[in-house]
């Protein structure tokens, strides 16, 4: 989009949040009227960048993306604090470098954490050494130390219980599809029947596998 | 390029925070894959859960089964709670997604499937739209618009009857307030009228749309100071702040539990409000409705 000179940017902005204002707290109109004016502000030449100087680029990046995402929360909230005597962008502006100090303020240095990308995630993922974790969880479905896992079964089918349908999605990797195939009873049965009983387990669950 | 045609979407930067609780939900998973999943999985979540928080909903993510370690383990699960209204889920969807894929584990218990596109930094995540029936994928153009859903959430909201009864014991819902913040002095002073000194007051904008231009109206609920086996309602519609009459033909009616209107009235040229005056039994439910032209708004209430 093609910023539209700055006069009537301002003013497309200002109607916009006179116009979330008089729409009721909590109706769809203001909804959505507050999530094209949050559009519109990013999309604006004039928003800030608070302290830029003085951070790398790449942590820059990351406290900047956390200031604006508590100014948009800010805005929403306090919409009917904003004075239409000032510009929108004024306003914006100085909400931003108090987000941005308190950022900095929460997460000075030793708090900042590194965020993975979509191509790093399988391999930042597999730094937690998994393997006995999935240890853990084989061992308890083939010992099921109370014998509460097999307690219940799909109705007509003294086969397929909640031990069973586990051990074939997570030690043998089947697919509920592929269970659905094998054992001619439809995914919804199948997650239905194995998420009750997971909720059911959960106290049983929670000793052996936290 | 034209932004008129285009659906309403909405973008949140995904930094420390959203990170720092995905990456503690990853932890103790089975496998790189099952940890990768759970940590897009949270992202999505934390982007809807962020979106309805800006937008006054009362969210509970921590009491949701995509916080519950034990859970994650054995279910594919990205769900979000929200108070009174249910459990909405979000799915993500990688950059280059033209599907929505839903898996079987969640067709069950949710009020909506939201579809949630991330980028490949993992720095921004966009709503999209959403479902209220699963498939096993959805194409993303066969998805409703994010006004769609904010029509959707509203109604649900509204759809909850206000609880008068609690009102007595001073905990009253949002979206309502003192008349004072409302109305104009003189129709504060004219809703009194017909009201002891102590009765209990509270009024709520409502919104009739287009059918009203620029005009807003109020509807204020008055209560006795205590609640009775029998309670003393009265309901009245008022224009808001610098208007000093309804337009005609505003139509108030009261419905029974079985939405057979038992109660109407309408205003006329120059009517400063309008009002209805009526008991209802402790642990009744009946339906103010507010109507102009072709539009209306209803409210259900329980004393």
């Amino acid at each position: 989009m093609v910023a539209p000179p700055g006069d009537d940017f301002d003013r497309q902005l200002q109607k916009l949040a006179i116009e979330a204002q008089q729409h009721p707290p909590q109706s769809s109109q203001r909804l959505q009227t507050l999530n094209k004016l949050i559009n519109e502000i990013w999309q604006s030449k004039q928003l800030g960048h608070p302290q830029s100087g003085l951070w790398l680029p790449n942590v820059y990046e990351d406290l900047y993306n956390e200031a604006r995402q508590r100014t948009m929360l800010e805005i929403c909230q306090n919409i009917d604090k904003y004075k239409p005597q000032y510009p929108v962008m004024a306003w914006v502006n100085s909400l931003l470098r108090y987000q941005f100090i308190a950022v900095v303020n929460d997460y000075n240095n030793n708090r900042i954490i590194s965020l993975p990308s979509l191509d790093d995630l399988e391999r930042f993922a597999s730094q937690e050494d998994p393997l006995d974790d999935a240890l853990l969880v084989r061992r308890f479905l083939q010992d099921d130390p109370e014998n509460l896992l097999q307690a219940e079964s799909i109705r007509g089918r003294p086969d397929v219980t909640f031990k069973i349908l586990a051990w074939a999605r997570f030690v043998e990797d089947y697919s509920w599809d592929e269970l659905s195939k094998n054992l001619g009873i439809s995914p919804q049965t199948l997650c239905s029947f194995f998420n009750r009983n997971l909720r059911n387990l959960m106290p049983y669950l929670n000793r052996y596998l936290q | 390029m034209s932004k008129v045609t285009e659906n309403l979407t909405f973008a949140v930067p995904l930094s420390f925070e959203a990170h720092s609780i995905a990456q503690q939900c990853c932890k103790h998973q089975p496998s790189p894959q099952k940890a990768k999943q759970v940590y897009l999985n949270t992202l999505a979540v934390y982007a809807v859960d962020f979106y309805l928080r800006c937008q006054g909903f009362d969210t509970n993510w921590c009491q949701s089964d995509s916080r519950n370690p034990v859970m994650l383990k054995f279910i594919d699960v990205a769900d979000l709670n929200i108070k009174y209204l249910g459990k909405l889920e979000c799915r993500p969807v990688l950059p280059d997604a033209e599907v929505c894929h839903i898996p079987p584990d969640v067709w069950e218990n949710r009020i909506g499937y939201v579809a949630v596109r991330l980028n490949q930094s993992l720095k921004e995540a966009t709503l999209l739209g959403f479902t209220e029936k699963p498939a096993k994928e959805i194409h993303l153009s066969q998805l409703q618009s994010l006004e769609k859903f904010t029509e959707f959430l509203c109604q649900k909201r509204q759809s909850e009857p206000v609880n008068l009864r609690q009102w007595f014991s001073g905990i009253i819902e949002a979206g309502w307030q003192a008349i004072e913040q409302l109305l104009s002095i003189e129709k504060v002073e004219l809703a009194y009228m017909f009201r002891d000194a102590v009765n209990i007051t509270l009024g709520q904008q409502i919104d009739l749309g287009m059918e009203l231009g620029e005009q807003s109206l109020a509807l204020v609920v008055m209560l006795p100071p205590e609640p009775d086996s029998e309670v003393d309602i009265r309901v009245q519609v008022h224009p808001m702040k610098g208007q000093t009459f309804l337009p005609p033909g505003v139509k108030l009616m009261v419905m029974d539990e079985s939405g057979e209107t038992v109660l109407d009235t309408e205003s006329r040229e120059a009517d400063n409000f309008i009002q209805l005056h009526f008991s209802a039994e402790l642990e009744e439910r009946f339906t103010v409705a507010v109507a102009l032209g072709e539009t209306s708004v209803k409210q259900d209430f329980v004393i």
